[in-house]
């Protein structure tokens, strides 16, 4: 009975920080925008007309997708067997902090074949705008039109040693190591695009040299943003065969809340469009995290 | 002890290695083979399992090969909620009855499960021309699928609600028109009958 009481007190936490990420407003005094007025600019864009430089991209799909993602941020997913999670993954920023700043860039690049984000400017290359739109048997991917522009022009803008021997994007590249990001090139993203002050530990082969690694992210957790850079095959046990004994970082996540459920942790995290809740012990949370990013507002 | 000569041992070194390696087709000759003898216990873990889902919906996904560990994922809109127990586990039981589970119908499934070596059962959404839909995914595990040198592969079988389109070669189609395969889950997928297709997957979910 005590053991169900306590497993009822940890689960108190998900459940207030799902009501708060669920509710219809975000009520963040540090956010620079509202979800609400990113709302209101989003319905003034309902005659939206077919952009030149998105063929495949309806502009009706793509305002429905992007109003979608500010009403449920946490929807958003980086579809089956791509390389897109470090994407989705920072995403969370801009839906959280500044949804507004987001969608008028989102509707700028549509509109204009070319935006500035932050300290970014995009303008991306014929390849990644014919294919955008038509990404399928990527599961809810393949009916976010908005999500595949953004996506496919963060694989495309950014580049990190993972992608030197496949620099160009082409049709097909969402799936390989063209797409894929390591930790510091996760880190640069997100320092380029955001407002943010980022502080990151850890490497791309070695686990990060944290003492207490879980004090460190219960600390962390009270004061900003915190994505972890994990070995997903064993985290969610994807297959048991040789590939999966090479112990490297495949997947990162935004860690929403851990709390002590006897001698485990209860993990609260975002990923693949949804939030998860996960006891793990505190050895096998240092052994699958290779990088640990807390961001806070500048 | 008289010496073997370097070509005898050559050879069968060489033997050695071509007997572990086994080709794509006689993986698929198992598979068919397979589901053939095995119909009727994978298509009552099929319906056990869509008999449970729509009441809470959840997927069991088997850790170690000797069928003793699985994680019950439960998902809602928002949230999934992910336990692993072992197969003999009281927390379980009290799991099962916090998420008001039919306990019986579960173990039962998990049981049948086991008995398989199906490692993963779970419902799973596909967008075939941007439509929702959806099937029955079912992974099997078997040490025939496993060889010295050849990653481990895993048997998928998917179960659909209406009878699917394929090519000549029995290839999956999401239409009659289609020209590409209809891929699910990443895969291409052949037929067993109008509503099962299976593939060979190096991984199980």
């Amino acid at each position: 009975m005590n053991r169900i009481h306590k497993r009822f007190r940890a689960l108190v936490p998900s459940i207030l920080i799902s009501v708060s990420l669920m509710g219809t407003e975000w009520t963040d005094s540090a956010a620079f925008s509202k979800r609400q007025e990113a709302l209101i600019y989003i319905s003034a864009m309902s005659s939206l007309p077919q952009s030149e430089f998105w063929p495949h991209v309806d502009p009706k799909e793509f305002t429905k997708d992007l109003e979608g993602d500010i009403r449920q941020p946490l929807r958003i997913y980086e579809g089956k067997v791509t390389n897109f999670c470090s994407y989705a993954a920072l995403t969370y920023i801009p839906f959280h902090y500044d949804p507004l700043g987001f969608v008028q860039f989102m509707f700028e690049l549509y509109k204009n074949g070319k935006a500035r984000l932050g300290k970014v400017n995009f303008e991306p290359g014929d390849e990644v705008r014919n294919v955008a739109g038509l990404l399928k048997n990527k599961g809810f991917l393949d009916i976010a039109p908005a999500n595949q522009v953004w996506f496919l022009c963060l694989a495309d803008r950014f580049k990190g040693y993972l992608n030197v021997f496949n620099k160009q994007f082409d049709p097909g590249d969402e799936n390989n190591l063209c797409a894929a990001t390591n930790f510091s090139k996760f880190n640069r993203m997100i320092r380029q695009l955001f407002p943010m002050k980022v502080k990151a530990k850890g490497f791309d082969f070695l686990r990060p040299a944290i003492k207490d690694m879980i004090l460190y992210l219960e600390e962390k957790l009270q004061t900003g943003t915190l994505f972890m850079y994990v070995n997903n095959r064993k985290l969610y046990k994807i297959k048991d065969n040789t590939a999966s004994r090479v112990d490297v970082p495949t997947h990162f996540l935004v860690l929403l809340s851990m709390t002590r459920v006897d001698n485990r942790y209860r993990l609260t995290y975002w990923d693949y469009g949804r939030i998860s809740v996960q006891e793990l012990s505190a050895s096998f949370i240092r052994k699958i995290t290779f990088g640990v990013t807390h961001c806070t507002l500048r | 002890m008289a010496r073997l000569p370097l070509h005898i041992v050559l050879l069968l070194f060489v033997s050695c290695i071509l007997f572990s390696c086994r080709s794509m087709k006689d993986f698929s000759n198992f598979s068919t083979k397979f589901f053939n003898e095995n119909e009727e216990k994978l298509g009552k873990i099929q319906e056990q399992y869509k008999k449970l889902n729509p009441e809470r919906p959840f997927s069991i996904v088997f850790l170690d090969r000797q069928f003793n560990t699985f994680s019950l994922e439960i998902n809602s809109d928002t949230f999934r909620y992910i336990y692993k127990f072992l197969v003999n586990e009281p927390r379980l039981l009290d799991t099962l009855d916090k998420f008001r589970f039919n306990t019986i119908e579960v173990m039962n499934l998990i049981s049948s499960m086991r008995e398989m070596h199906c490692n993963w059962v779970n419902k799973l959404e596909y967008y075939p021309h941007k439509t929702r839909n959806h099937v029955i995914y079912l992974s099997i595990r078997n040490p025939n699928l496993r060889s010295f040198l050849k990653r481990e592969r895993y048997l998928s079988i998917i179960y659909f609600d209406e009878v699917q389109s394929h090519d000549a070669e029995g290839v999956l189609l999401h239409s009659p028109s289609d020209k590409d395969p209809g891929e699910i889950n990443g895969q291409v997928f052949w037929r067993l009958r109008d509503k099962v297709y299976y593939t060979l997957a190096s991984y199980f979910r």
